[in-house]
């Protein structure tokens, strides 16, 4: 386990260098640079003087050093628009991010879990083929279009509901309207990640169910209810735990056009603001961020593994 | 030592013509379970006549997609108009009519390119094996955890939003499933004993695998080229959406929904087409790609 552990670090920490080295040449040899020296407000020699402040001038190589050795002392550096520290920035957008996407992953494994279980049970009757219709649904649809469909329906039909607009500023709290404003996006990246996680607690269900073990459970004479919840739904879930996995680092990062469609203040419309105006330092703060919960979501699931299937140590194995 | 040579080759040629007469009549059980199969039937008819609205455009709509006549904003449906008008006074009809070109031409390139490159990447993986199969492996299980809507995002953002970028980017963030399953493909052939036969009759390593190895990987590259499309698609109108798709006034689905978005109260309808005819085209992509996984896996076609 320990060694395991080490191992892992050592990946992660190698993947996070490249990952970051691509982004900080990505975004450094881009055409146009920071937005904020193209103001018509500031006279070129100006804008002269700042980029060769903010050490925009120097070799490539130099910059990422010197964004490293920042890192190395948890500094991640000053939001050039913003003018205030890139981690006060990314602390007012995470937690509306985090809340969004823990409802979202909640509603979508409480609806997914019982539905591909009972879809697998009843195969091929009309559950299952709605279940089915349900998760192509939202394989298929696109995330902005059911999002604006929302809004039609609540915002503009029937009015019960604000079809965006959440307010970013930290002192106006006032946790009915937070809730109210979470509803629809909810939805919207509910929806989404209950298709998938549907697909695979089905086919994951449909695949257990024919195992002798099964056979043997019923035979012995368990309760139907036993032999699905206590013996095949915990073998069933590991692919779902897989696809979990995947999801949750997606919709800390991924979640922009969803953020787009409800004017909702997170990460992922700072991620795409940031790459618009050039902001190097919140562009690489967010990559940053984005990479250590893709690790983050790694871990948990191989963790995960293992307490579903105590037959799967973690650690060892063929993943090398 | 010639002679033995022939004796070689004799079982191995015998083998060849089985497995041809063998393969025609699996792609004609395919098809038969393909077309008993109704909604993927239907899907296929969709996407035939979609795509040949989308060649012949000029010909099929009824009006100029750029035409602008601010005295007729927001028209509704009428005979000039069979769709209504937008914003700017054009045909809504016809606007979605060229919209289909961006999208189903992005959907195809993007996706032939990520399939060859998926392709070349399970094959080299799967054949060669050893430190070439960890590297390239290696290397496509990192790709597979960016999340890539954010790394697409971003390039698109920082290089600009010319058709193609858009392509390459897709193509360039969707070849890692392809490479995965077709190196699985490789691996299962490459074990079996009609392709020890062909390497001990010094059958070159290329032609090896383009004409043995790989046509064994035929039926999931087929798969995933489907739903390859489908997801190209809905990348493409969702960078449109955000306003890094092909700039207007060319109309794309993905636009002309973000141009929509701002009318909601007045129009919704406007939001409604597009979108409508995205969700369409790509659920059908969806049904065409597992009925072809079920006509292709002979596990399925005894109970269609």
């Amino acid at each position: 386990m320990g060694a395991f552990l080490i191992r892992r670090l050592v990946q992660s920490v190698v993947l996070l260098l490249i990952v970051t080295f691509l982004t900080f040449i990505l975004i450094h040899q881009a055409p146009g640079g920071p937005s904020i020296l193209l103001s018509p407000d500031i006279p070129p020699n100006e804008a002269e003087r700042i980029s060769e402040s903010l050490g925009l001038n120097d070799p490539i190589l130099v910059q990422y050093v010197r964004w490293l050795g920042g890192m190395a002392r948890l500094n991640f550096g000053n939001s050039y628009q913003q003018t205030r520290p890139v981690t006060t920035v990314i602390a007012q957008r995470l937690p509306p991010t985090l809340i969004l996407a823990g409802a979202s992953l909640l509603v979508a494994l409480l609806v997914a879990i019982p539905l591909g279980i009972l879809a697998a049970v009843r195969r091929n009757s009309v559950f299952d083929h709605v279940a089915t219709m349900l998760s192509l649904f939202g394989v298929a649809v696109p995330v902005f279009w059911y999002g604006l469909m929302l809004i039609i329906i609540c915002g503009v039909w029937l009015r019960i509901l604000p079809s965006g607009g959440l307010a970013d500023d930290p002192s106006q709290f006032d946790l009915v309207d937070r809730v109210r404003h979470l509803i629809l996006p909810t939805l919207v990246l509910g929806t989404t990640a209950m298709a998938q996680f549907t697909r695979y607690m089905r086919s994951g269900m449909v695949a257990v169910l024919q195992d002798d073990y099964v056979r043997t459970a019923r035979a012995k004479g368990l309760a139907e209810r036993t032999v699905l919840l206590r013996h095949a739904f915990r073998n069933a879930l590991i692919p779902v735990i897989t696809i979990v996995g995947v999801v949750i680092p997606r919709l800390i990062g991924g979640a922009a056009i969803t953020e787009k469609v409800f004017s909702y203040p997170g990460m992922g419309s700072l991620a795409v603001d940031s790459a618009f105006q050039r902001d190097y330092p919140v562009v690489m703060g967010v990559t940053l961020l984005v990479g250590v919960a893709v690790i983050a979501g790694n871990l948990l699931t191989d963790l995960m593994y293992g307490w579903v299937d105590p037959r799967i140590r973690v650690g060892e194995g063929a993943r090398g | 030592m010639a002679a033995e040579s022939k004796q070689v080759a004799i079982p191995g040629v015998m083998a060849g013509n089985v497995r041809q007469t063998h393969r025609r009549s699996e792609w004609r059980a395919g098809l038969r379970v393909l077309l008993r199969n109704r909604v993927a039937l239907v899907s296929v008819i969709f996407l035939v006549l979609i795509h040949l609205v989308a060649v012949a455009a000029p010909l099929v709509a009824p009006a100029d997609p750029d035409f602008i006549q601010i005295g007729k904003r927001f028209q509704r449906p009428n005979a000039e108009f069979l769709l209504g008008s937008d914003e700017n006074g054009r045909d809504v009809l016809t606007r979605l009519i060229y919209g289909s070109r961006v999208s189903l031409l992005v959907g195809s390139l993007s996706v032939l390119l990520s399939v060859t490159i998926g392709t070349l990447a399970g094959a080299v993986a799967g054949y060669r094996g050893g430190v070439i199969d960890s590297l390239i492996m290696r290397f496509t299980d990192g790709m597979l955890t960016i999340p890539t809507f954010f790394l697409v995002l971003i390039i698109v953002t920082v290089f600009g939003s010319s058709l193609r970028n858009i392509i390459l980017v897709i193509a360039l963030t969707s070849w890692m499933v392809i490479a995965r399953v077709v190196r699985g493909d490789v691996l299962r052939t490459v074990s079996q004993d009609y392709i020890t036969a062909a390497r001990a009759l010094g059958v070159p390593p290329a032609r090896l695998v383009l004409r043995h190895v790989l046509p064994g990987a035929v039926p999931s590259i087929i798969v995933s080229t489907t739903l390859g499309v489908a997801n190209a698609i809905l990348t493409e109108s969702a960078l449109s959406y955000l306003g890094l798709g092909v700039q207007p006034p060319t109309s794309t689905w993905g636009n002309m929904l973000s141009g929509a978005q701002n009318y909601l109260f007045r129009r919704p309808e406007l939001a409604i087409y597009p979108g409508v005819l995205i969700f369409l085209t790509v659920l059908a992509y969806n049904f065409f790609g597992d009925g072809l996984h079920d006509a292709m896996d002979p596990r399925y076609r005894h109970k269609g």
